[in-house]
C-alpha cells in the first residue's frame, strides 16, 4: 500500500522537478563540468575511474605479453611505443614503469577515488536523506583535485626519461635517486606531485563524508537505522582522512630528499661509483610511513565493497542482513586494526622478530571481524529466495573472492612463512584477489544496482552475465596458479625468468595466466561498451524502486534532480532491513512501524 | 654484488662507504686488522655443508634482498642498516641434484626487492658442498688484503692457509654479502 502511495508521490514530483529546473537556467558548464551536485560529482568520480581503469588494465595487458611470451616479438610494440620496445621487445625500463604504473592507477586512481569517490558521493546524501554535501563546493573541488592530480600522473607517461618505475609503493632509495634508475628523475617527481594533489582530494572528500553522515541524516535516521553502505563509507572515509596524512608527509620528505639534499631516508650509498654525502638517515623509516597509509589503504578499497555488497546482498535475497550490529561492529573492528598491523609489511627488511610477533598477532585478528562478516554474508543468503541480478552477481562473487583471498592473508600474515613468501607471486596472488579483484567485483555489483538511480536506465542483462562470468572464472584461472608460482619463490616484479633455473619451469603457465588476462581484459571492455551505451540506449526505468529495496534513495523521482527530493525529505521510522517481514516482501524506512508489527 | 668471506679469524674487517673507490670496490677499511684476511669473491658463495652459516648484509645503492627460495629464507639489504640472516645447509648442490632429479640444480640467489630496471637478472649462487672440497675452494683464494696492497703479501706461503686449525670448526663460517649496482 504504501507502496503504491510512494510511486504516486514521485509521479507528483516528475512534474515538480520539470518546473524546478526550470527555474534554474544551469548552463552546461554548471552542470555537467564544474558541478556541486553530489550525483554529477559521482558520475565524474566514476567516469575518470572507468578512464584509469581502462589504461591500468592495457598497461597488464602489455606486462604479461612480456611475462608470458618473454621470447617473442611483436613489431607492432615499437609502432605504438618507439623506443620503449626497440624490435618489438618491451624494454626493461618500460617494463617496470608498466608494473609501477598499473599499481598506482588501480590503487589510487580506480579503486580509491573511483570506487570511494563516486558512491561516496552518490549515496551519502541519497541514503541518509540530505539534500546534498555538507560542502558541496568543497566536494566539487575534491574532484577537481583529482583531476587535477590525473592530469600530472598522466602526463607523467608522456616524459622523455619515462614515468616513475621503482614500484608503486616508490621505497627509496630507488625511488630518491635519479642515478639509481631513469624512471626515478622527472617521472619520479611528478608522481610525487601527483599523489600530493591526489590526497588533498582525498581529505576533502573524506572530511565532507563524515560531516555529512553526522550531521545531515534525515528526521529518524539514527545512526543504527543507516544502511550499511553508509557505515562503511563512514568508516572507509575516517581511515583515509587519519592515514593519507602520513603519506603526504612521507612524500613531501621524499621530495626534499630528492631536490634539496636532505636524508630523511639515505645514509651511507655508493651509486654509480658515486660516493653521497648523505649520512644518518633511514630508508626503513620511509616504509613506515608509506605502509601507515598502505595498509589502511588496503581496507580503504574494501570497506566499501563490503558496505554494498551487504546492501545488494539483503536487496536482492529478500531477507534481512544476518547480524546489522555484528556487521557495523566488524566493520569497526577491522577499521581499527587497519592502524595495527602496517609493519606485516616489512617483516624481511630486518624488523626485530620480537616485534615482529605482535604485528603477527594483530594480523591475524583481523581474519575475527572478517570471518564475521563472511559468515553474515553467508547465514543472509542462506535458505533466501534469491534474485540472480547482476549485482547480486557480483556481490555473490565479491564474497567469494573475499573468502579465496582472505585465507592467504592468514598465511602471509604469519612471519615464519612470511620470510619465504614475501615479494613472490603468493603476495601478488594474495593482494589481487582479495583487494584488487573482490573491490572491483563490489564496484561492479554498486554499478549494476545503482545505475537505474544514475542514469535512469537499467544495463543490458545479457552482456552483464558474460562480463560476470568471464570475469569470475577469469580472475580464478588467472591469479589461483600464481600461488603455486608463489610457493616455489619465484619473485615478483620480475621482467623476464627464462634465465633463472629454479623459476624457468613456470613458462608455460606465465603463458596461460597471459593468455586468460587478455580474455578477461577484453570482457571488461565490453562492460565499458555496456556502460556508456546504456547510458543512452539502455531500457528506462519505469517505476522509482526497480528493486523493491527499502533504502531512501528509491524514494525519490527515477531522476532526482538537484536537491534529491522536490518536496519534504521523507522521515524515516525503521532500519534499512525490513526484508520478509510479516508476510511482506520489504517495508520501505519511510513507512512508519505499525501497531501489530512483530519485532526481529 | 660483492662477497667477503672471513676465514680464519671469525671477523669481517670494519667496512665505511666511503672508502669505496677503485679496487676497493666493497669498501673495506684496510686499517683494521681483522680485514686482512677477509677474502672477497664475485656472485657464487661456497659454504660447507652441515654448519651453520651467518650472511651479513648490506647493500650500496638502493634496497636489495638476498633471496634463498631453496632454503626459503631471504632479507633485505639496506644502504646504511646491515642485517643478517644464518641457516644450516643439509644437502650439497651434488645431492640436490639427484634429490630434485633436475642435473642443472644450483641454489640460486634472486633479488626480491625492487632494484631497478636490472632487478630481474640479479642473480647469485651458493654452492653447497663438503667440508673437504670446501677447504680446497677456500685455499685457492688470496685475500683482498693482498689485492689491493700487493706489496704486503707475504714471500713465503701465509701462517694462516685457510685448511689449519681445529678450532674453527665448532663455529660459523662468516660471509658478508654487498649487493649493489643494479644496473
Amino acid at each position: 500500500m504504501s507502496n503504491i502511495a510512494t510511486i504516486h508521490e514521485s509521479d507528483v514530483h516528475g512534474v515538480h522537478e520539470e518546473h524546478h529546473e526550470h527555474h534554474h537556467h544551469e548552463t552546461f558548464i554548471s552542470k555537467y563540468v564544474f558541478s556541486q551536485d553530489h550525483k554529477m560529482i559521482a558520475r565524474q568520480f566514476l567516469i575518470t575511474g572507468i578512464i584509469w581503469a581502462i589504461i591500468g588494465g592495457l598497461f597488464s595487458v602489455l606486462f604479461r605479453l612480456q611475462l608470458g611470451y618473454p621470447n617473442s616479438t611483436f613489431p607492432w610494440l615499437e609502432d605504438i611505443l618507439g623506443h620503449w620496445a626497440k624490435g618489438g621487445k618491451i624494454d626493461p625500463e618500460f617494463y617496470y614503469a608498466l608494473v609501477t604504473m598499473h599499481g598506482t592507477i588501480l590503487v589510487f586512481f580506480v579503486l580509491t577515488a573511483g570506487l570511494s569517490g563516486t558512491f561516496a558521493n552518490f549515496l551519502i546524501p541519497l541514503q541518509i536523506g540530505a539534500r546534498d554535501m555538507a560542502s558541496p563546493f568543497l566536494n566539487m573541488l575534491s574532484y577537481w583535485f583529482f583531476f587535477l592530480a590525473s592530469i600530472i600522473m598522466f602526463a607523467s607517461l608522456f616524459v622523455q626519461t619515462g614515468p616513475a618505475s621503482g614500484g608503486w609503493t616508490i621505497y627509496p632509495p630507488l625511488s630518491a635517486l635519479g642515478d639509481a634508475s631513469s624512471g626515478s628523475k622527472i617521472g619520479m617527481t611528478l608522481w610525487l606531485v601527483s599523489m600530493a594533489m591526489f590526497i588533498v582530494s582525498s581529505l576533502l572528500g573524506g572530511l565532507n563524508y563524515i560531516s555529512t553522515i553526522l550531521n545531515m541524516r534525515t528526521k529518524g535516521m539514527s545512526m543504527t537505522r543507516l544502511p550499511l553502505t553508509i557505515w562503511a563509507l563512514f568508516f572507509t572515509a575516517v581511515l583515509g582522512v587519519l592515514s593519507f596524512p602520513v603519506l603526504l608527509s612521507g612524500a613531501i620528505l621524499l621530495l626534499f630528499d630528492r631536490n634539496l639534499g636532505t636524508s630523511f631516508f639515505l645514509s651511507d650509498i655508493v651509486v654509480n661509483g658515486k660516493i653521497l654525502p648523505n649520512e644518518g638517515g633511514s630508508a626503513i623509516l620511509f616504509q613506515h610511513l608509506f605502509w601507515f597509509l598502505g595498509h589502511p589503504e588496503v581496507y580503504i578499497i574494501l570497506l566499501p565493497a563490503m558496505g554494498m555488497s551487504s546492501e545488494i546482498l539483503s536487496v536482492n535475497s529478500r531477507k534481512p542482513i544476518f547480524g546489522y550490529m555484528a556487521m557495523v561492529g566488524s566493520l569497526f573492528a577491522i577499521a581499527i586494526l587497519a592502524f595495527l598491523v602496517w609493519a606485516h609489511h616489512m617483516f624481511v627488511t630486518g624488523l626485530n622478530p620480537f616485534l615482529g610477533a605482535f604485528f603477527v598477532l594483530l594480523t591475524l585478528l583481523i581474519a575475527v571481524p572478517s570471518a564475521i562478516k563472511v559468515f553474515n554474508w553467508l547465514t543472509t543468503l542462506w535458505r533466501a529466495n534469491i534474485r540472480f541480478t547482476p549485482g547480486m552477481l557480483f556481490a555473490i562473487g565479491f564474497v567469494s573472492l573475499f573468502i579465496s583471498g582472505g585465507l592467504t592473508g592468514i598465511f602471509l600474515g604469519n612471519s615464519a612463512l612470511d620470510i619465504h613468501l614475501h615479494d613472490t607471486y603468493f603476495v601478488v596472488a594474495h593482494f589481487h584477489i582479495v583487494m584488487g579483484v573482490a573491490s572491483f567485483f563490489g564496484m561492479f555489483a554498486g554499478v549494476y544496482h545503482w545505475f537505474p538511480k544514475m542514469f535512469g536506465r537499467f544495463l543490458n542483462n545479457t552482456l552483464a552475465y558474460i562480463h560476470f562470468w568471464v570475469t569470475l572464472i577469469g580472475a580464478y584461472l588467472i591469479f589461483w596458479p600464481m600461488h603455486y608460482e608463489g610457493l616455489a619463490g619465484m619473485p615478483r616484479r620480475y621482467y623476464d625468468y627464462s634465465m633463472w633455473e629454479s623459476f624457468k619451469m613456470f613458462g608455460g603457465l606465465n603463458e596461460f595466466i597471459s593468455f586468460v588476462a587478455m580474455i578477461v581484459f577484453a570482457t571488461q571492455l565490453l562492460f565499458v561498451f555496456n556502460f556508456f551505451y546504456s547510458i543512452f540506449k539502455g531500457r528506462k526505468v519505469t517505476t522509482p524502486n526497480p528493486w523493491g529495496a527499502n533504502t531512501l534513495e528509491w524514494t525519490t523521482p527515477v531522476r532526482p534532480g538537484h536537491g534529491n527530493w522536490v518536496g519534504e525529505i521523507p522521515e524515516v521510522y525503521r532500519g534499512a532491513y525490513d526484508y520478509g517481514k510479516d508476510g511482506r516482501e520489504f517495508i520501505p524506512q519511510t513507512e512508519p512501524v505499525g501497531e501489530n508489527e512483530s519485532h526481529h | 654484488m660483492g662477497i667477503s668471506l672471513s676465514w680464519p679469524d671469525k671477523a669481517l674487517g670494519r667496512k665505511n662507504y666511503k672508502l669505496t673507490k677503485g679496487a676497493n670496490g666493497l669498501g673495506v677499511d684496510f686499517t683494521d686488522p681483522a680485514s686482512h684476511d677477509d677474502m672477497h669473491v664475485p656472485a657464487t658463495v661456497h659454504i660447507p655443508v652441515g654448519r651453520p652459516v651467518k650472511f651479513i648484509i648490506n647493500a650500496q645503492d638502493v634496497i636489495h634482498d638476498v633471496g634463498l627460495s631453496h632454503f626459503r629464507l631471504k632479507m633485505d639489504a639496506v644502504p646504511g642498516i646491515p642485517t643478517t640472516l644464518w641457516f644450516t645447509p643439509l644437502y650439497t648442490t651434488e645431492q640436490m641434484k639427484i634429490r630434485s632429479g633436475n642435473p642443472n640444480f644450483v641454489y640460486e640467489i634472486s633479488c626480491d626487492q625492487m632494484c631497478g630496471k636490472g632487478h630481474f637478472s640479479m642473480r647469485g649462487v651458493i654452492v653447497v658442498e663438503s667440508e673437504e672440497e670446501y677447504r680446497r675452494y677456500l685455499a685457492t683464494l688470496d685475500p683482498e688484503y693482498w689485492t689491493v696492497y700487493p706489496d704486503k703479501k707475504p714471500r713465503a706461503a701465509p701462517a694462516t692457509t685457510p685448511s689449519n686449525t681445529d678450532s674453527t670448526k665448532s663455529k660459523a663460517p662468516l660471509a658478508a654479502i654487498l649487493p649493489a649496482a643494479n644496473n
